[in-house]
């Protein structure tokens, strides 16, 4: 009996590593050969799938580092600065703002999407709409992680305590705060990264054929284009997700992107 | 106390909040309100009396009910396998089974024409076995289903991992001196110690699962549940009242659930 347990445990934990990991591994072979069929490379190997990608879907990949880079770096300067506030503060309103600004994480994207194109449409064409739905969906990510390192490390006696020295409040900021959140604002900023650069679900309601971004583009080629087209897109967006997601690993902060609901 | 210095630092986020956040959510409870003829609230009833959105909305939850159950089980497996065992290649085994969770919707979906679509890989295989090619369930209900475990199962076994690991393992060994077999340590010591995770866990799972779009998207645009109902309302309707309810309705379900997984993790000390 205990046997008959211990097989189908390791049955079942084989069965879903290969249900994850084969059709990753499947999507990268299929990118690189000619015809998509039975036996993958039968009519050879090519590299014809990734030009046609970068001459489709070149200017949605640029445009989607700029909006994911931009994001990052607004979130990055609003997120450690608000965290930052929280931190020195437990006034009763500030915990009630407090989940108001982690609210973009509960709240599903198509909902958010649909709010935001009733009473901003005006400014859609320009993708600024798309940047600030990125920015309000992501913000709770790097907040939240740079104040839990905040409020961990008893930074408010650091704080004080650096002060009663002498420290002027500009050293303080860049001698006591910096070092003890750079790897929190850094994890921080992968996440925010990483859930812009697959954002689809608000993205899709607010593009125009002129912001399509690389999650979107995506989805226009697995509709309309071959699947080989289809797969070496998909290895585009893996090759720019995997080092984060590893450096993120690395950082042991990648439980925390569990939240992240962009499905 | 909020020091004088605290409302300049908040102005940006506030501005940026009120502006892009809070006035589009409350435009969108408002439009869910009307309709031509003034305020109303049928977009709403018309969600419990309607057979059509009945069925979305019971498909939603049928949906998401099914995904939670099932990725808790098998995560739960594949965490405690984790958590007991040694390996080499063990780290990058993990990071493997867990990068999923940088996949889009869109991405899942595509995992799983992969495998199960028309040119997928099971279908090719047992074309070649057999002569049919059988299993092209990727654009069906069960194609769904999969595609929703694909990203349910790399989240729950992280979170889970994460609590089970930290288990202290002298208690399962004292309750096997005191002659407990090793299923029966893991009914009564284990799993009760455990079970605060599996519930705020659960409760993550069902709320993703419910506002997930992109994944099903991709797949069809046919079935029915909430999220794929809402853009048809607001796309191919013109109905931007009942979408905006399907949305509202949606929104409120994943908030409760948050909330409930908030109380969870307070509750449980992880």
């Amino acid at each position: 009996m205990q046997m008959v347990g211990k097989v189908l445990n390791y049955f079942l934990v084989v069965i879903v590593s290969v249900f994850l990991i084969l059709p990753i591994i499947i999507t990268i072979f299929g990118s690189f050969s000619v015809y998509w069929g039975t036996d993958m490379f039968s009519s050879g190997t090519t590299l014809n799938w990734y030009k046609e990608v970068f001459y489709y879907y070149g200017n949605t990949i640029l445009f989607t580092l700029a909006i994911s880079l931009s994001t990052v770096v607004i979130n990055v300067i609003l997120g450690t600065l608000t965290a930052y506030v929280f931190s020195k503060s437990d006034h009763r309103w500030m915990n009630l703002i407090e989940e108001i600004l982690s609210l973009p994480m509960a709240i599903p994207g198509v909902a958010i999407a649909l709010a935001l194109i009733q009473t901003h449409s005006m400014i859609r064409g320009s993708g600024l709409l798309i940047l600030a739905g990125h920015v309000i969906f992501t913000f709770p990510l790097l907040f939240r992680t740079v104040l839990g390192t905040l409020r961990t490390k008893d930074f408010k006696i650091l704080d004080e305590c650096a002060a009663s020295l002498g420290a002027t409040p500009f050293y303080r900021f860049f001698h006591v705060i910096m070092p003890a959140v750079k790897s929190a604002v850094l994890s921080g900023a992968i996440m925010v990264f990483l859930l812009s650069l697959g954002e689809f679900n608000i993205t899709f309601f607010l593009y125009t054929p002129f912001t399509m971004t690389l999650p979107v583009g995506l989805f226009d080629s697995y509709s309309t284009l071959r699947i080989e087209i289809g797969s070496a897109f998909t290895v585009v967006f893996l090759l720019l997700a995997i080092p984060l997601m590893f450096t993120l690993h690395k950082l042991n902060q990648s439980s925390t992107f569990t939240r992240n609901g962009g499905v | 106390m909020i020091k004088r210095s605290t409302p300049i630092f908040m102005m940006p986020i506030m501005i940026i909040f009120s502006y892009f956040f809070l006035y589009p959510l409350v435009v969108l409870m408002i439009s869910s309100l009307y309709d031509d003829h003034g305020f109303t609230t049928k977009h709403y009833s018309q969600m419990i009396t309607n057979p059509y959105y009945v069925k979305g909305l019971i498909n939603s939850i049928g949906l998401s009910v099914s995904v939670t159950l099932v990725a808790l089980v098998v995560s739960g497996v594949l965490a405690f396998f984790l958590a007991r065992h040694d390996f080499p290649g063990k780290a990058l085994y993990f990071t493997l089974i867990t990068f999923p969770i940088s996949f889009p919707g869109v991405v899942v979906g595509f995992m799983i024409i992969i495998l199960f679509g028309t040119t997928g890989l099971v279908p090719i295989l047992t074309q070649k076995l057999t002569g049919q090619p059988s299993m092209v369930f990727a654009y069906t209900i069960f194609g769904i289903f999969l595609a929703y475990l694909y990203f349910s199962i790399p989240r729950t076994v992280m979170m889970l991992f994460g609590a089970i690991k930290e288990f202290d393992y002298t208690l399962e060994e004292a309750a096997r001196t005191l002659g407990a077999n090793s299923s029966q340590a893991v009914v009564h010591v284990i799993l009760p110690a455990v079970l605060p995770i599996f519930a705020s866990a659960g409760t993550l799972t069902f709320s993703t699962a419910m506002s997930a779009f992109g994944t099903a998207f991709t797949l069809t645009d046919q079935f029915n549940i909430l999220p794929i109902l809402m853009y048809n309302e607001f796309t191919l309707n013109f109905n931007i009242e009942v979408a905006s309810a399907i949305a509202v309705v949606i929104g409120v379900i994943c908030v409760v659930m948050n909330f409930g997984y908030q109380t969870f993790l307070k509750r449980g000390s992880y």
